[in-house]
């Protein structure tokens, strides 16, 4: 069955967050609320932005939604929901994560790299060609071959990014996934992320404390204080849809740069 | 390496060996010390000559006891370190039991071990694998236990199961770690071997040092020595050329 057929059939996911606290250190003395009480919902097939100064939560409000929170160290109330268009739940969304580090597997060249997840789920038939597509797709059908430290730090995150749209992703959570990049590099990877965004339709939530990438990518900006919604504003409306390196060339772009600059500095 | 980076310089170590052996036998030859303390290195050559048979088969024995129980030592100190990461609730029973035991010096259960296993190969292996095995068991625990929560939780989304994180993610990241203590291990087998060999045994490069040293062959224990350490070179040698095939991705960090 073609790839491509099967993602467009697909339905977007919405994510509902309804009240959600989040403590760690439960139980000793140095407990903290770092989420409280938090409320706020991600458009499906959407990108949106939670931005904020550094301890607001940002990362522990990414793994909350991953799933990935440790159960000794954190406890959580409230929901967090994965919905269909339609607004049926979906139980098991395929949830994928970007990194500011790629996370390659050293010892893997970057061709099974991206092959992973299909060795994860021991379905061996055309993993080959699908990855070597998609590595073509990153444009890096030449280095397939290679290992990781054998690429820069550009062509790493672009091989993290087909891995991980290497399988019909319903979320795609990203924790400053294009820090220290140089600007080509950075250009180089926003349009493979809204390549597969577009094609995947997928739900996209990035966190990241540079309000031009806020701006330059998301539908949405939801500005973190303390544990809560302390703004939300939507670029989207602003910027007629535009995106990525069209996005700069709107007349608004640096006016909603300095915007959610401004509301990021208010919250202290 | 970069000490010797010059061509010249990297002549340096061989040549001060060769100047001091001079010396040690320009000494010997002033001095007249009795060979009974201190053999001059053409004794010792002398004695390596003479015994070169009864060294290289006791060397031999030697080696297979070490070699043996630093394999031993080593599955079990590996198995032991996986069992830890895949179950931590058995971890937290062994560890401290086995850090108790680790406590007790090795030279303390060399004749125990070769009162309950005889004073033949089984003993010197246990001994050695015992001493090897504990550095791996802690390093091993460590190291699987070292690699990032946000690695992991990469995995897990993409439906890996806790032993396929294992296999997949935390076995090979520990390889680095793991590979340098076998190589401490294969000293710390060396170590063992002898010492039970000491303690108890008909064979051996152990058994040949303390019979020379009872007959007052001192010549021959020195050579005894020397071919303990080439052993020890040649065995450390092996597990780091096993390590630099095998950790492929490390080399050029």
């Amino acid at each position: 069955m073609d790839q491509r057929c099967r993602w467009q059939k697909r339905v977007s996911a919405e994510i509902a967050i309804r009240d959600l606290s989040v403590s760690v250190g439960a139980g000793t003395t140095r407990e903290r609320l770092v989420l409280d009480r938090l409320a706020l919902t991600v458009r499906p097939a959407s990108i949106c932005a939670i931005v904020g100064r550094s301890g607001c939560g940002k990362t522990t409000f990414l793994k909350t939604i991953a799933g990935a929170l440790d159960d000794h160290a954190a406890s959580a109330t409230g929901s967090v929901q994965f919905r269909s268009c339609e607004g049926s739940e979906l139980s098991s969304p395929s949830v994928g994560m970007v990194f500011q580090r790629s996370f390659l597997l050293p010892w893997r060249t970057a061709l099974q790299n991206v092959a992973l997840n299909q060795r994860i789920q021991a379905r061996s038939t055309d993993s080959a060609s699908h990855a070597r597509a998609l590595l073509e797709r990153v444009g890096l059908a030449e280095h397939g071959w290679k290992y990781p430290h054998e690429l820069s730090g550009g062509m790493q995150q672009r091989v993290a990014l087909a891995r991980e749209f290497a399988r019909p992703l319903d979320v795609l959570l990203m924790d400053e996934p294009f820090r220290m990049l140089d600007c080509v590099t950075h250009e180089q990877l926003v349009d493979c992320l809204l390549m597969f965004w577009r094609e995947q339709q997928t739900t996209i939530v990035m966190v990241t404390h540079d309000p031009m990438e806020a701006v330059l990518l998301a539908d949405v900006v939801f500005v973190l204080d303390r544990g809560r919604v302390a703004a939300t504003l939507d670029v989207s409306e602003r910027l007629s849809g535009l995106r990525g390196r069209e996005a700069r060339t709107s007349p608004h772009f640096q006016e909603l740069v300095e915007c959610v600059h401004t509301l990021i500095r208010d919250c202290a | 390496m970069r000490a010797y980076a010059h061509p010249r310089l990297r002549l340096a170590p061989p040549l001060a060996g060769l100047m001091l052996l001079v010396l040690w036998q320009a000494a010997d030859a002033w001095l007249d010390w009795s060979k009974f303390v201190l053999p001059a290195p053409l004794e010792v050559a002398g004695a390596f000559r003479r015994h070169f048979f009864q060294l290289m088969q006791n060397g031999w024995i030697t080696l297979t006891e070490a070699v043996l129980g630093f394999l031993l030592g080593s599955i079990v100190g590996i198995a032991a370190a996986t069992v830890s990461v895949l179950r931590p609730a058995i971890a937290r029973v062994i560890i401290p039991y086995a850090v108790l035991i680790k406590a007790i010096p090795i030279v303390v259960l060399a004749p125990l071990l070769v009162m309950w296993l005889g004073d033949g190969l089984i003993s010197k292996i246990a001994m050695a694998a015992t001493a090897a095995f504990f550095p791996i068991l802690v390093s091993g625990v460590s190291a699987l236990h070292s690699v990032d929560q946000e690695w992991a939780d990469l995995l897990r989304l993409h439906g890996a199961s806790n032993w396929q994180i294992y296999w997949m993610l935390r076995f090979p990241h520990a390889l680095p770690e793991i590979f340098s203590a076998l190589k401490v291990g294969t000293s710390l087998a060396m170590v063992g071997a002898v010492v039970g060999e000491f303690t108890g045994s008909s064979r051996g490069i152990g058994h040949l040092i303390t019979t020379s040293t009872y007959y007052l062959n001192i010549d021959l224990v020195f050579a005894a020595a020397i071919v303990l350490g080439l052993m020890g070179i040649a065995f450390y040698g092996t597990i780091g050329l096993l390590e630099r095939v095998i950790v492929f991705w490390r080399r050029s960090h």
